[in-house]
């Protein structure tokens, strides 16, 4: 009886300590998830750009039929909108996402507060496809309480449609090329310092190096600023900082909090073309007293 | 025969608990956080950072004229190392590397850090090569007073004797605040782990065995 007892408390312990490794397990899983995510919220961004008034000079991504039959559901004179919250769940099975996105949407009539849901279907290479839109557009924003600075036009959005699919493509979505067009700048210098360690190559050829330290895993985009450096030729530099979480070439487990500063120029028709990246890793956010001097 | 049989099935369950919570408690590779260096030990010798390749490392950033946090911090590694068996205690390494080389010399750094161990290594060199440690530890220091302050102002864990009060007015020394973190470096060179003088003891020492049985 004793053993027995003991037994079913080993029972019990060991359900609830392999849960979370259980959880850590699922790697390729755990792949598909951040892949999609990059790619649906880069696919938003293009929506949501492309529903601001005067945005086709900036050609964003293609938006299918599927999507295009939910525009009418919009304002036809949207200057901003200005995304208020987010919220990506799993339902039903791992193929299938939910985006809810909450949005103050400025027109020339006022304001409008909409509540968009998103259900995407990820398929085997682990892209998107949008299934269902729906949304509640009955509220009037009255109040300016939400009501920011910020720009919120189609270059935020272009800009953000860009940085998103970089990431995609950086984390191995391949198909994602064509939004960023790498073909066009892999021969641009890409240069990244990790500790000691300097990479200056062309971005085909460092994006391969660089896989020795971040093999497979996650971007996940903290921080975007876009600077303009020159108005004449279109130049800007757009600092993204990143969180990074995976496994080097050997297997283990490596975070990364990264820096990039990407000099690029949008050219005729809204392509992006980059002229240079430099990244730095930086010292992850783990503990609050890290910065801490004395 | 089955209360044996259970009993084994017992033993293999905990085992598995505790090969769970060691994974789960793996140290993560802090990408960026560290890198190879030269410099010069507190006997005088030139090193590079990979000479160490083998051992644990556990390294934080001060200087002898620190009144306050060094001499805790360092107080706080000795009692840190003697958690530590004498075996494994010959596996890790641990490093205090000055951000003031200019009054640091590796004989200061020595006496010093003899007061706590005399296993401890005091890591020096020129004030770029300090400088660029610092950076590829993503750390900081600041210099806190433009002049020289005479030693003999200095609360020091081991008081200077002067020969006459113009010695003692001509040793100066500069304050700084610097970084308090602590870096647990694994055998390979990488950083494994950011603590401080607030990690439990034993918490930080099961790291370092954990990093030292990998």
């Amino acid at each position: 009886m004793n053993i027995i007892k003991k037994l079913l408390i080993a029972l019990l312990i060991n359900l609830v300590c392999l849960v979370p490794v259980y959880a850590d397990s699922t790697e390729h899983d755990h792949d598909v998830d951040s892949r999609s995510l990059n790619v649906m919220v880069s696919k938003l961004m293009s929506w949501y750009g492309s529903l601001i008034s005067n945005s086709e000079t900036l050609g964003f991504q293609e938006i299918t039929s599927d999507w295009n039959i939910y525009r009418t559901q919009y304002p036809t004179d949207i200057n901003q909108i200005q995304i208020l919250q987010t919220d990506l769940t799993l339902i039903a099975d791992k193929n299938h996402y939910q985006f809810k996105v909450s949005s103050l949407i400025h027109h020339e009539g006022g304001r409008k507060k909409i509540d968009d849901n998103f259900v995407f279907n990820v398929d085997s290479d682990g892209l998107p496809k949008i299934t269902e839109i729906s949304f509640n557009n009955n509220e009037t924003a009255s109040s300016s309480k939400n009501v920011s600075d910020e720009i919120f036009d189609a270059m935020y959005y272009k800009i953000r449609e860009f940085s998103y699919a970089w990431l995609a493509y950086m984390d191995g979505v391949e198909a994602i090329q064509t939004v960023i067009n790498v073909a066009d700048w892999s021969d641009a210098p890409y240069e990244i310092n990790v500790g000691s360690t300097n990479i200056n190559q062309p971005v085909k050829e460092t994006l391969v190096t660089r896989k020795q330290f971040l093999y497979k895993g996650e971007h996940n985009l903290r921080l975007i600023d876009l600077v303009s450096l020159d108005t004449k030729t279109n130049t800007y530099l757009l600092d993204l900082t990143m969180n990074w979480q995976g496994v080097n070439e050997k297997k283990q487990t490596v975070i990364a909090k990264i820096n990039q500063k990407i000099e690029l120029k949008i050219m005729p028709g809204g392509r992006w073309h980059v002229i240079s990246i430099k990244e730095k890793h930086l010292l992850p956010d783990l503990t609050p007293w890290q910065d801490l001097l004395c | 025969m089955l209360k044996k049989i259970l009993e084994l099935l017992f033993i293999i369950m905990i085992f598995n608990v505790n090969a769970a919570m060691v994974k789960a408690a793996a140290l993560p590779i802090l990408s960026g956080v560290g890198g190879e260096f030269t410099a010069v030990d507190s006997n005088g010798n030139t090193i590079e950072f990979n000479s160490y390749a083998g051992n644990v490392v556990v390294l934080a950033f001060g200087y002898t004229s620190c009144a306050d946090i060094c001499p805790f911090t360092l107080g706080y590694l000795k009692q840190l190392y003697n958690k530590l068996s004498s075996e494994e205690q010959q596996k890790v390494r641990i490093l205090f590397v000055t951000v003031d080389p200019e009054y640091d010399t590796p004989e200061h750094l020595k006496a010093f850090l003899g007061h706590f161990n005399e296993d401890f290594i005091g890591i020096s060199g020129s004030k770029e090569q300090t400088d660029y440690i610092v950076s590829l530890y993503q750390a900081e220091y600041n210099q806190l007073s433009a002049i020289g302050i005479p030693t003999q102002n200095i609360r020091r864990v081991q008081p200077k004797l002067f020969e006459d009060e113009t010695e003692a007015e001509n040793d100066t020394a500069t304050l700084f605040s610097h970084s308090v973190s602590i870096y647990l470096v694994d055998k390979d060179g990488f950083t494994r782990s950011v603590e401080y003088t607030g990690t439990p003891k034993d918490e930080f020492s099961e790291k370092i065995k954990q990093l030292i049985n990998e």
